[in-house]
């Protein structure tokens, strides 16, 4: 009885510790590379990158930004809306965004307005400073020089699920727009979307 | 013992032939008389994947100037998995439709690389015989020069 309780002992150990050599210690991936987890329920971090991606290289090839009029282009972040059933930060494609634009030297990003992350308070709060005589006052950034946009980008994420048996699909669209703050015509518009699937086991 | 033998081998075969009945392939036709002239560019390969040689064909590379005044490059590429053999080893494999990330890295007037959102790998799924246009855009206007990077996807093939 004695044995055979060892016996058992020792297989439970041993398949304790093969289980635990199963995993794997924390090391670094690229951001959206071929090791990057692919799920079904989220949008992944190389999704992020793809939309953020294909949208920049639409924006600064469709030339929307350029002006007529020889002015420079600012744009302003508006809204990203996110209807899907998930918590979306849409800063992860906003911030790329952003970033691309500046990059493109076709237009400039405003912090002054804008929605969520990417509007600055401090553009606004410092020129409340005007009567504090705690600051010199001719270093206080007089009001009226904020450069105002005349372009906006806002967008909307949706989401459909489907589900046939063992197999859940999840399809995803970005849909953004540039606008023409000026006139209120829509310059630019991209489309952006994937698809998912996966099968669960039977067990 | 020579029956069992031609028995596996038929039976095999047979296995095969169902296995590449299954396989879906794209079929294109397209205008004889063309009358597009592409402005080609000269590619050079370096390829350190013999699986990517063998089921992608680089056409042609072209470019062009967008109207936002930055180059755009597009590479003609076509999955070379059709045919008996190649439609039979890629079912056993499980490797169609092949699950291709592809990136484009630009390079400034410096040679210097300018890191921007558009670096992101890209994903797309061949089809055996399928012909896709992989398409790059410059950054800005000072980037001239790029290196387009195709990997097959380990997270699928």
């Amino acid at each position: 009885m004695i044995k055979r309780l060892s016996a058992i002992s020792f297989a439970a150990c041993l398949a304790v510790v093969s289980l635990s050599g199963c995993g794997s210690d924390a090391h670094y991936i690229e951001p959206g590379g071929a090791e990057a987890l692919v799920t079904v329920s989220a949008v992944d971090s190389g999704e992020w990158k793809r939309v953020a991606g294909e949208a920049a290289q639409s924006l600064v090839a469709s030339g929307a930004l350029k002006r007529s009029d020889g002015m420079e282009s600012v744009v302003m972040i508006s809204r990203m809306r996110n209807y899907t059933l998930i918590h979306l930060e849409t800063g992860l494609l906003t911030n790329q965004m952003r970033q691309a634009i500046l990059a493109s030297g076709q237009a400039k990003v405003t912090s002054a307005t804008g929605y969520g992350g990417n509007l600055d308070r401090a553009v606004r709060r410092i020129r409340d400073k005007e009567n504090d005589d705690l600051f010199n006052q001719a270093t206080v950034v007089k009001r009226g020089t904020v450069v105002a946009p005349n372009f906006s980008l806002a967008g909307m994420i949706i989401q459909h699920n489907a589900v046939s048996g063992r197999t859940e699909e999840s399809y995803y669209m970005f849909h953004l727009t540039l606008t023409d703050l000026k006139t209120g015509i829509a310059v630019w518009e991209k489309n952006i979307d994937f698809a998912k699937q996966a099968t669960r086991p039977i067990l | 013992m020579r029956f069992q033998a031609v028995s596996i081998a038929a039976a095999a075969l047979l296995a095969g032939l169902c296995l590449a009945g299954c396989q879906d392939t794209v079929n294109t036709i397209e205008n004889r008389d063309l009358s597009m002239n592409p402005n080609s560019v000269d590619a050079r390969k370096f390829s350190t994947d013999s699986f990517c040689r063998d089921r992608l064909a680089l056409l042609s590379m072209r470019r062009s100037m967008t109207p936002g005044g930055v180059m755009m490059v597009q590479a003609q590429i076509r999955s070379e998995r059709y045919g008996f053999w190649s439609e039979l080893w890629s079912g056993f494999r499980g490797d169609n439709p092949y699950h291709v990330l592809y990136r484009f890295n630009w390079m400034d007037e410096n040679g210097m690389e300018v890191p921007t959102a558009a670096n992101a790998w890209q994903s797309t799924i061949f089809i055996p015989g399928e012909t896709k246009f992989l398409q790059g855009v410059a950054p800005n206007s000072r980037c001239k020069d790029f290196v387009l990077s195709v990997m097959e996807d380990p997270n699928v093939n």
